[in-house]
């Protein structure tokens, strides 16, 4: 498997990343070399299956219908976890005024003092 | 010996009966902390200390009363900054708190600083930051391993008796056994990701790390539970996880699975863990060989599915919403571009591209369709396994003991390699601990035992009899003026 220079240059500009041109031979160089050795997973047989380690049947993300568990709705007598989006979205908020989400506010827009700047 | 010295436990209880003053094993984790850092070859394990103890006004009772914990610098934490170690968030200060976090400073913890790791935690030796490598506190010319190496270092040096790290493939695990300390990865879902700054949101989990089995279930259990700012959080009752650590193995099965013993396996690691095996079977746990055939695919498999993830986790580091903006752009794409690309190191641009790459036109079904196959088939031979009666699956930790600074940093499939036993309890979303078995020449070795969801109870029964049968690694030279723990 080899990616090209020019591969690796579309593949930045997809991910929004400059790359300096001694950058971008050592990361096709590297990418080719890795994914060589990600070739063994074409062996793997394709069938259905889940997607997540996630145990599926306790989590509260459990999806009613999911081909992975089963599908359909849970069996009578299932203890099924409350879905957090069935909450007001004013408990889910890590901030909530008015009614409105408060969120970061935009470089050179005026705001409160002590209002929260952004997090990741 | 110091306050630090004895277990967590023992220590919160004479702070909550007075006899020890509470801001006092934080004061000796500072001032040992700056012992490390003297000389030609500094630890470098800490990106940001806390304000003194006394300064932060929290309850001091609680099952961590004044206890010091050191906090990976991926968790965001009221007080201090939240850099992941990159450049791209240098100085960035979160407006709210981890949930694991919280549950500390609620238990009487006393935060005393963030540490270092791999930018973002993709790395395996901690060499991969933007404030420099930190180094074993073993061998200083050693990696501590990685993402987490801060923290297994801090606990290692005897700074703090316990610390959080994070584990996406490892990065709790393999530094815990690359310092000779215990680290545990819980079931996914057991420790709320609030706050937790997202690298592979699939695989990402909170965990321990402790100089004891006792320290880390203590810990573990402090930062456990539900969390409804978590949507995978899971809600289901904490079994007592530090008591777990006194039952016995006896009756209990212990697979070995011959696929983590290959040919190629550093000689005294398999010698170390052929003694832990047979320690297991003397305290009373049944051995049996057993095996997890897709194991050959895990390491392939997580090196697409966690990159896809990062490529999209990290899309938000713009230089526009927060973090590093480039100050020479001329339009808004190349304002993007450039902070990104200033931002970033090399190794977090490499599985950005490789993410990217996976999940483009004309390469998805390829990479990233059969790598949640190969997931699937490696979490199929975890549940028949444990289906047919294995309690626990004991490994090595890691191939080999801790390599040098430099070695690995330059051949990047090669250091992937160094996550070989550890990524598939991610994969497979089941709890996983590194617990010392001997020592190598020097250097601390660890064995991993994995269990079936939520029996991380059973983790800690194990762990805790090898220890008592093992006896721990003890701790690594102290320079003069630290103190011990």
């Amino acid at each position: 498997m080899t990616v090209t220079i020019q591969e690796i240059r579309r593949i930045a500009a997809l991910a929004r990343l400059r790359l300096e041109r001694g950058e971008a031979r050592r990361m096709a160089r590297d990418m080719s070399s890795i994914l060589e050795h990600m070739t063994v997973l074409g062996e793997i047989a394709p069938e259905p299956a889940r997607t997540s380690g996630v145990p599926q049947r306790e989590g509260s993300t459990r999806l009613l219908g999911d081909a992975s568990d089963g599908g359909g709705a849970p069996a009578e007598g299932a203890r099924t976890m409350p879905d957090p989006l069935e909450r007001p979205l004013s408990r889910i908020a890590p901030d909530w005024r008015d009614g409105l989400f408060v969120v970061p506010r935009l470089p050179g827009v005026a705001g409160t003092p002590g209002e929260p700047d952004g997090s990741p | 010996m110091t306050a630090n010295a004895a277990g967590v436990a023992a220590r919160a209880a004479e702070v909550r009966s007075g006899r020890l003053a509470w801001g006092s094993m934080a004061a000796e984790a500072l001032e040992a902390q700056g012992a490390w850092e003297q000389g030609a070859a500094p630890l470098n394990a800490f990106i940001a200390l806390g304000p003194h103890a006394d300064r932060q006004r929290r309850p001091r009772d609680g099952p961590l009363a004044g206890i010091p914990v050191a906090v990976k610098d991926n968790l965001v934490t009221g007080g201090f900054p939240t850099t992941c170690g990159s450049r791209i968030l240098e100085g960035f200060r979160s407006p709210y708190e981890a949930t694991a976090v919280r549950r500390l400073r609620r238990a009487g913890a006393v935060i005393v600083g963030k540490t270092n790791m791999d930018e973002f935690a993709m790395g395996s030796s901690t060499e991969n930051s933007a404030f420099g490598p930190t180094r074993n506190p073993w061998h200083r010319e050693r990696v501590p391993g990685g993402s987490s190496g801060g923290s297994a270092a801090a606990v290692a040096a005897g700074i703090v008796p316990v610390a959080l790290g994070s584990d996406t493939g490892g990065s709790v695990r393999q530094p815990a056994s690359f310092c000779g300390v215990v680290g545990i990865k819980p079931t996914y879902g057991r420790v709320s990701r609030y706050g937790l700054v997202a690298f592979a949101s699939s695989l990402d989990q909170v965990g321990a790390l402790g100089r004891t089995v006792r320290d880390a279930a203590t810990l573990l259990e402090v930062v456990s539970g539900h969390d409804p700012r978590d949507a995978t959080s899971v809600n289901r009752p904490v079994p007592p996880l530090a008591a777990a650590c006194e039952r016995g193995v006896r009756g209990l099965v212990v697979g070995v699975p011959r696929e983590y013993f290959p040919s190629g396996l550093d000689p005294v690691v398999g010698r170390l863990a052929e003694r832990a095996l047979r320690a297991l079977e003397g305290a009373g746990a049944e051995l049996r060989d057993v095996s997890l055939p897709h194991t050959r695919y895990a390491i392939p498999a997580y090196y697409i599915i966690a990159p896809a993830e990062a490529s999209s986790n990290l899309a938000r580091y713009d230089g526009v919403r927060f973090g590093r903006r480039c100050r020479d752009a001329d339009s808004t794409e190349r304002l993007y571009e450039l902070s990104r690309s200033e931002g970033f190191g090399t190794e977090v641009k490499r599985r950005i591209l490789l993410g990217t790459y996976a999940l483009s036109a004309g390469y998805y079904d390829a990479y990233y369709g059969r790598a949640q196959e190969a997931r699937a088939a490696v979490a199929r031979d975890f549940e028949r396994t444990f289906r047919d009666g294995v309690d626990v699956l004991f490994t090595p930790t890691s191939p080999t003991p801790a390599f040098r600074l430099g070695e690995r940093i330059h051949d990047p499939y090669r250091m992937y390699l160094s996550d070989v036993f550890t990524v598939t309890a991610n994969l497979a979303g089941v709890p996983a601990l590194s617990v010392p078995i001997g020592l190598a020449e020097g250097l601390p070795v660890g064995g991993q035992l994995m269990a079936a969801h939520w029996r991380e109870d059973t983790l800690l029964t194990a762990a805790a009899a090898l220890e008592a049968e093992l006896g721990t690694v003890g701790s690594p030279p102290v320079p003069s003026g630290a103190g011990t723990a």
